[in-house]
Protein backbone atom coordinates (compact mmCIF):
# COMPACT_ATOMS: atom_id res chain seq x y z
CA UNK A 1 0.00 0.00 0.00
CA UNK A 2 1.10 3.69 -0.44
CA UNK A 3 1.33 5.60 2.82
CA UNK A 4 1.67 9.29 3.93
CA UNK A 5 1.91 10.74 7.04
CA UNK A 6 1.51 14.46 8.29
CA UNK A 7 2.43 15.80 11.45
CA UNK A 8 0.95 18.63 13.30
CA UNK A 9 2.59 18.32 16.70
CA UNK A 10 5.93 20.48 17.46
CA UNK A 11 9.24 18.20 18.21
CA UNK A 12 10.39 18.10 21.91
CA UNK A 13 7.10 19.61 22.85
CA UNK A 14 4.92 16.72 21.60
CA UNK A 15 4.78 13.13 21.35
CA UNK A 16 3.33 13.58 17.74
CA UNK A 17 6.82 13.24 15.59
CA UNK A 18 7.92 9.94 18.06
CA UNK A 19 4.65 8.72 17.28
CA UNK A 20 4.91 9.36 13.57
CA UNK A 21 8.31 8.52 13.21
CA UNK A 22 8.04 5.14 14.56
CA UNK A 23 4.77 4.52 13.03
CA UNK A 24 6.66 4.95 9.50
CA UNK A 25 9.17 2.70 10.12
CA UNK A 26 7.06 0.38 10.92
CA UNK A 27 5.01 1.41 7.54
CA UNK A 28 8.44 0.60 5.94
CA UNK A 29 8.90 -2.48 7.69
CA UNK A 30 5.69 -4.30 6.19
CA UNK A 31 6.95 -3.60 3.12
CA UNK A 32 4.71 -0.49 2.43
CA UNK A 33 5.75 2.39 0.62
CA UNK A 34 5.29 5.78 2.07
CA UNK A 35 5.11 8.73 -0.74
CA UNK A 36 5.28 11.59 1.22
CA UNK A 37 5.72 12.89 5.02
CA UNK A 38 3.64 16.43 5.35
CA UNK A 39 4.99 18.75 7.87
CA UNK A 40 2.13 21.37 8.56
CA UNK A 41 1.09 23.54 12.30
CA UNK A 42 3.80 23.42 14.88
CA UNK A 43 5.39 20.00 12.64
CA UNK A 44 6.99 22.57 10.26
CA UNK A 45 9.72 22.42 13.15
CA UNK A 46 11.19 19.29 12.13
CA UNK A 47 12.29 20.75 9.55
CA UNK A 48 14.63 23.03 10.84
CA UNK A 49 18.32 22.60 10.90
CA UNK A 50 18.89 24.38 13.75
CA UNK A 51 17.52 21.97 15.73
CA UNK A 52 20.96 21.04 18.48
CA UNK A 53 19.35 18.53 20.57
CA UNK A 54 21.70 17.23 23.92
CA UNK A 55 23.91 14.46 22.82
CA UNK A 56 21.82 11.53 24.51
CA UNK A 57 18.31 12.53 22.53
CA UNK A 58 17.64 12.14 19.44
CA UNK A 59 17.97 14.67 16.18
CA UNK A 60 14.43 14.38 14.97
CA UNK A 61 15.20 16.78 11.86
CA UNK A 62 17.89 14.13 10.89
CA UNK A 63 16.00 11.11 12.05
CA UNK A 64 13.46 11.70 9.18
CA UNK A 65 16.03 13.12 6.77
CA UNK A 66 18.07 9.42 7.17
CA UNK A 67 14.92 7.45 7.20
CA UNK A 68 13.47 9.56 3.85
CA UNK A 69 16.78 9.42 2.04
CA UNK A 70 16.97 5.56 2.66
CA UNK A 71 13.43 4.91 1.48
CA UNK A 72 12.75 7.75 -1.05
CA UNK A 73 10.23 9.25 1.01
CA UNK A 74 9.34 13.31 0.20
CA UNK A 75 10.04 15.22 3.18
CA UNK A 76 7.42 18.51 2.82
CA UNK A 77 7.08 21.59 4.93
CA UNK A 78 4.00 23.84 4.38
CA UNK A 79 5.49 26.94 3.05
CA UNK A 80 3.14 29.23 4.43
CA UNK A 81 3.00 27.78 7.88
CA UNK A 82 6.82 27.30 7.80
CA UNK A 83 7.57 31.45 7.06
CA UNK A 84 5.21 32.27 9.39
CA UNK A 85 6.88 30.67 12.08
CA UNK A 86 10.53 31.15 10.91
CA UNK A 87 11.50 28.65 9.04
CA UNK A 88 13.09 29.28 5.43
CA UNK A 89 14.96 27.96 2.63
CA UNK A 90 17.43 29.95 0.24
CA UNK A 91 14.44 31.41 -1.52
CA UNK A 92 12.22 32.72 0.77
CA UNK A 93 15.12 34.37 2.86
CA UNK A 94 15.96 35.88 0.18
CA UNK A 95 12.25 37.28 -1.05
CA UNK A 96 11.88 38.59 3.17
CA UNK A 97 15.76 40.13 2.92
CA UNK A 98 16.57 37.68 5.81
CA UNK A 99 19.80 36.98 7.35
CA UNK A 100 19.83 33.49 6.43
CA UNK A 101 17.71 30.39 5.99
CA UNK A 102 17.35 27.16 8.18
CA UNK A 103 15.81 24.21 6.48
CA UNK A 104 17.17 21.07 6.66
CA UNK A 105 18.59 19.51 3.82
CA UNK A 106 16.43 16.91 2.32
CA UNK A 107 13.29 18.95 3.36
CA UNK A 108 11.19 21.27 0.63
CA UNK A 109 8.94 23.58 1.52
CA UNK A 110 5.77 23.56 -0.66
CA UNK A 111 1.98 24.56 -0.42
CA UNK A 112 -0.46 22.67 1.20
CA UNK A 113 -2.34 21.73 -1.70
CA UNK A 114 0.49 18.56 -1.34
CA UNK A 115 -1.64 17.32 1.72
CA UNK A 116 -4.96 17.62 -0.16
CA UNK A 117 -2.71 15.10 -3.05
CA UNK A 118 -0.89 12.95 -0.35
CA UNK A 119 -5.04 12.23 0.91
CA UNK A 120 -6.41 11.62 -2.54
CA UNK A 121 -3.42 9.76 -4.26
CA UNK A 122 -2.50 7.24 -1.18
CA UNK A 123 -4.26 4.54 -0.17
CA UNK A 124 -3.99 5.61 3.39
CA UNK A 125 -3.01 9.32 5.04
CA UNK A 126 -2.29 9.14 8.75
CA UNK A 127 -2.16 12.23 10.90
CA UNK A 128 -0.02 12.93 14.12
CA UNK A 129 -1.29 16.10 16.39
CA UNK A 130 -0.13 17.43 19.31
CA UNK B 1 -20.27 12.08 -1.87
CA UNK B 2 -18.06 14.55 -1.08
CA UNK B 3 -13.90 13.93 -1.07
CA UNK B 4 -13.10 15.66 1.67
CA UNK B 5 -14.39 16.19 5.60
CA UNK B 6 -12.76 19.01 7.72
CA UNK B 7 -13.85 18.93 11.50
CA UNK B 8 -13.46 22.01 13.05
CA UNK B 9 -13.46 21.23 16.91
CA UNK B 10 -10.87 24.51 18.34
CA UNK B 11 -12.38 27.74 19.69
CA UNK B 12 -11.30 30.56 16.95
CA UNK B 13 -8.74 33.06 18.43
CA UNK B 14 -6.59 31.34 21.04
CA UNK B 15 -4.43 28.86 18.85
CA UNK B 16 -3.97 28.77 14.97
CA UNK B 17 -6.05 25.88 14.46
CA UNK B 18 -8.65 28.06 12.97
CA UNK B 19 -7.18 29.27 10.40
CA UNK B 20 -5.01 26.55 9.49
CA UNK B 21 -7.88 24.44 9.10
CA UNK B 22 -9.81 26.97 6.94
CA UNK B 23 -6.48 27.23 4.86
CA UNK B 24 -7.15 23.54 4.24
CA UNK B 25 -10.64 23.85 3.26
CA UNK B 26 -9.77 26.82 0.72
CA UNK B 27 -6.32 25.02 -1.01
CA UNK B 28 -8.97 21.47 -1.11
CA UNK B 29 -11.72 23.36 -2.64
CA UNK B 30 -8.87 25.39 -5.45
CA UNK B 31 -7.45 21.48 -6.19
CA UNK B 32 -11.22 21.01 -7.43
CA UNK B 33 -12.13 18.34 -4.51
CA UNK B 34 -15.58 18.77 -2.96
CA UNK B 35 -15.15 19.79 0.80
CA UNK B 36 -17.34 19.67 3.32
CA UNK B 37 -17.06 21.37 6.72
CA UNK B 38 -17.89 20.25 10.07
CA UNK B 39 -18.20 22.24 13.44
CA UNK B 40 -18.39 20.90 16.86
CA UNK B 41 -17.71 20.74 20.40
CA UNK B 42 -15.77 24.13 20.86
CA UNK B 43 -15.54 24.56 17.16
CA UNK B 44 -18.96 26.13 17.40
CA UNK B 45 -17.47 28.90 18.68
CA UNK B 46 -15.72 30.00 15.50
CA UNK B 47 -19.55 30.44 14.45
CA UNK B 48 -19.81 33.07 16.65
CA UNK B 49 -21.03 36.93 15.67
CA UNK B 50 -19.31 40.17 16.27
CA UNK B 51 -15.88 38.66 16.97
CA UNK B 52 -13.64 41.28 17.21
CA UNK B 53 -10.24 39.62 16.86
CA UNK B 54 -8.96 42.74 15.97
CA UNK B 55 -9.25 43.92 20.32
CA UNK B 56 -6.58 41.03 20.57
CA UNK B 57 -4.13 42.59 17.69
CA UNK B 58 -5.06 39.13 15.82
CA UNK B 59 -6.68 38.83 12.00
CA UNK B 60 -9.23 36.31 12.60
CA UNK B 61 -11.09 34.17 10.25
CA UNK B 62 -14.41 35.70 9.35
CA UNK B 63 -13.26 37.05 5.75
CA UNK B 64 -12.20 33.64 5.21
CA UNK B 65 -15.21 32.26 6.49
CA UNK B 66 -17.39 34.40 4.32
CA UNK B 67 -15.19 33.33 1.32
CA UNK B 68 -16.22 29.62 1.55
CA UNK B 69 -19.03 30.18 -0.64
CA UNK B 70 -16.81 31.63 -3.52
CA UNK B 71 -14.78 28.56 -3.52
CA UNK B 72 -18.00 26.44 -3.79
CA UNK B 73 -17.93 25.00 0.01
CA UNK B 74 -21.53 25.31 0.93
CA UNK B 75 -21.97 21.68 2.55
CA UNK B 76 -21.38 23.11 6.03
CA UNK B 77 -22.76 21.37 9.22
CA UNK B 78 -23.07 22.03 12.54
CA UNK B 79 -23.06 19.91 15.39
CA UNK B 80 -26.63 20.94 17.11
CA UNK B 81 -26.12 19.48 20.45
CA UNK B 82 -22.75 21.31 20.58
CA UNK B 83 -24.27 24.36 20.01
CA UNK B 84 -27.18 23.52 22.75
CA UNK B 85 -24.45 23.12 25.26
CA UNK B 86 -22.68 26.50 24.57
CA UNK B 87 -25.70 28.22 24.73
CA UNK B 88 -26.01 28.77 21.16
CA UNK B 89 -28.90 29.18 18.07
CA UNK B 90 -27.87 28.23 14.59
CA UNK B 91 -30.22 30.74 13.05
CA UNK B 92 -27.59 33.20 14.95
CA UNK B 93 -24.26 32.22 13.46
CA UNK B 94 -21.81 34.20 11.17
CA UNK B 95 -22.31 31.57 8.35
CA UNK B 96 -25.07 29.18 6.46
CA UNK B 97 -24.70 26.19 8.58
CA UNK B 98 -27.18 22.90 7.89
CA UNK B 99 -27.97 21.23 12.06
CA UNK B 100 -26.73 18.29 11.82
CA UNK B 101 -27.79 15.59 15.06
CA UNK B 102 -25.44 13.39 17.22
CA UNK B 103 -27.71 10.07 15.34
CA UNK B 104 -26.34 11.19 12.15
CA UNK B 105 -22.60 12.10 12.63
CA UNK B 106 -21.34 8.79 12.36
CA UNK B 107 -22.78 8.49 8.05
CA UNK B 108 -21.31 11.57 7.61
CA UNK B 109 -17.75 10.94 8.27
CA UNK B 110 -18.68 7.58 6.55
CA UNK B 111 -19.40 9.56 3.46
CA UNK B 112 -16.01 11.05 3.06
CA UNK B 113 -12.82 9.84 1.55
CA UNK B 114 -10.87 11.97 3.48
CA UNK B 115 -11.69 13.09 7.04
CA UNK B 116 -9.24 15.74 8.55
CA UNK B 117 -9.46 16.62 12.03
CA UNK B 118 -8.90 19.72 13.63
CA UNK C 1 -14.75 1.40 8.50
CA UNK C 2 -12.71 4.10 9.62
CA UNK C 3 -9.91 3.63 12.49
CA UNK C 4 -10.17 6.48 14.73
CA UNK C 5 -6.83 7.34 17.13
CA UNK C 6 -6.91 9.35 20.49
CA UNK C 7 -3.97 11.25 22.21
CA UNK C 8 -5.73 12.48 25.17
CA UNK C 9 -6.49 11.55 28.21
CA UNK C 10 -10.31 10.81 28.71
CA UNK C 11 -9.92 12.25 32.54
CA UNK C 12 -9.02 15.78 31.27
CA UNK C 13 -10.28 16.07 27.67
CA UNK C 14 -13.28 15.58 25.73
CA UNK C 15 -11.64 14.44 22.97
CA UNK C 16 -12.15 10.73 23.27
CA UNK C 17 -16.10 11.15 24.12
CA UNK C 18 -16.28 13.79 20.87
CA UNK C 19 -14.80 10.86 18.80
CA UNK C 20 -17.45 8.13 19.88
CA UNK C 21 -20.17 10.56 19.09
CA UNK C 22 -19.02 10.34 15.51
CA UNK C 23 -17.73 6.83 15.66
CA UNK C 24 -20.52 3.70 13.46
CA UNK C 25 -20.51 0.09 14.81
CA UNK C 26 -17.63 -1.05 12.16
CA UNK C 27 -15.38 1.51 13.71
CA UNK C 28 -12.05 0.86 15.57
CA UNK C 29 -10.60 3.32 18.04
CA UNK C 30 -7.06 3.03 18.88
CA UNK C 31 -5.51 4.83 22.08
CA UNK C 32 -2.47 6.10 21.84
CA UNK C 33 0.52 8.30 23.24
CA UNK C 34 -2.03 10.12 26.62
CA UNK C 35 -5.01 8.38 25.56
CA UNK C 36 -3.95 5.21 26.91
CA UNK C 37 -5.10 6.19 29.75
CA UNK C 38 -8.48 5.46 28.32
CA UNK C 39 -7.88 1.92 28.52
CA UNK C 40 -7.92 2.07 32.59
CA UNK C 41 -11.04 -0.10 34.13
CA UNK C 42 -12.11 3.13 36.06
CA UNK C 43 -12.34 5.36 32.63
CA UNK C 44 -15.99 5.16 31.41
CA UNK C 45 -15.86 6.76 27.89
CA UNK C 46 -19.46 7.36 26.19
CA UNK C 47 -19.19 4.34 23.82
CA UNK C 48 -22.61 5.18 21.66
CA UNK C 49 -22.31 2.69 19.02
CA UNK C 50 -20.35 -0.67 19.53
CA UNK C 51 -16.71 0.09 18.23
CA UNK C 52 -13.23 -2.67 18.47
CA UNK C 53 -11.04 -0.73 21.19
CA UNK C 54 -7.32 -1.21 20.84
CA UNK C 55 -4.28 0.34 22.84
CA UNK C 56 -1.03 1.17 21.75
CA UNK C 57 1.48 -1.15 23.72
CA UNK C 58 4.52 1.44 23.56
CA UNK C 59 2.38 3.86 24.71
CA UNK C 60 1.16 2.01 27.76
CA UNK C 61 4.63 0.72 28.91
CA UNK C 62 5.91 4.25 28.70
CA UNK C 63 3.82 5.28 31.44
CA UNK C 64 4.30 2.45 33.52
CA UNK C 65 0.74 0.74 33.09
CA UNK C 66 0.51 -2.93 32.22
CA UNK C 67 -1.80 -5.35 29.93
CA UNK C 68 -3.40 -6.17 33.12
CA UNK C 69 -5.12 -2.76 34.13
CA UNK C 70 -7.06 -2.40 30.93
CA UNK C 71 -10.61 -2.58 30.76
CA UNK C 72 -11.81 -5.70 29.08
CA UNK C 73 -12.34 -5.86 25.92
CA UNK C 74 -9.64 -3.65 24.83
CA UNK C 75 -6.79 -5.31 22.55
CA UNK C 76 -3.28 -4.48 23.06
CA UNK C 77 -1.39 -3.72 19.71
CA UNK C 78 2.41 -2.67 18.92
CA UNK C 79 3.62 -0.55 16.16
CA UNK C 80 2.91 -3.42 13.81
CA UNK C 81 -0.19 -4.14 15.09
CA UNK C 82 -0.96 -0.48 14.73
CA UNK C 83 0.10 -0.65 10.53
CA UNK C 84 -1.89 -3.82 10.37
CA UNK C 85 -5.13 -1.74 11.55
CA UNK C 86 -4.46 0.52 9.49
CA UNK C 87 -4.47 -1.73 6.43
CA UNK C 88 -7.79 -3.40 7.55
CA UNK C 89 -9.87 -0.17 8.07
CA UNK C 90 -10.53 2.10 4.90
CA UNK C 91 -9.23 5.73 6.34
CA UNK C 92 -7.82 6.64 9.32
CA UNK C 93 -9.39 9.73 11.28
CA UNK C 94 -6.64 11.42 13.98
CA UNK C 95 -8.55 12.89 17.43
CA UNK C 96 -6.08 15.05 18.96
Amino acid sequence: MKYSIAVYGGPYSHQATHTAFHFAQAVLDKGHEIQRVFFYHDGIYNGSALVAPPQDEANLPQQWQQLAEKNGVELVVCIAAAVRRGLLDENEAKRYSKPGSNLEQGYQLSGLGQLVDAGLECDRLVSFGP
Amino acid sequence: MSDILIIFRKPPVGTSWAREALDLALVGAAFGQKVSLLFMGDGVFQLAQNQQPDAVGQKGTQAMMQALSMYDIDDIYVHNDSLDTRGMAADQLNIDCQPITSKALPGLLQQHKQVFNF
Amino acid sequence: MILHTVNKSVFNCNTLNECLLTTARNDGVLLLEDGVYGALETAHPTEIHEVSWYVLKEDLLARGLSEGQCREGITVVDYAGFVELTEQYKSVCSWF
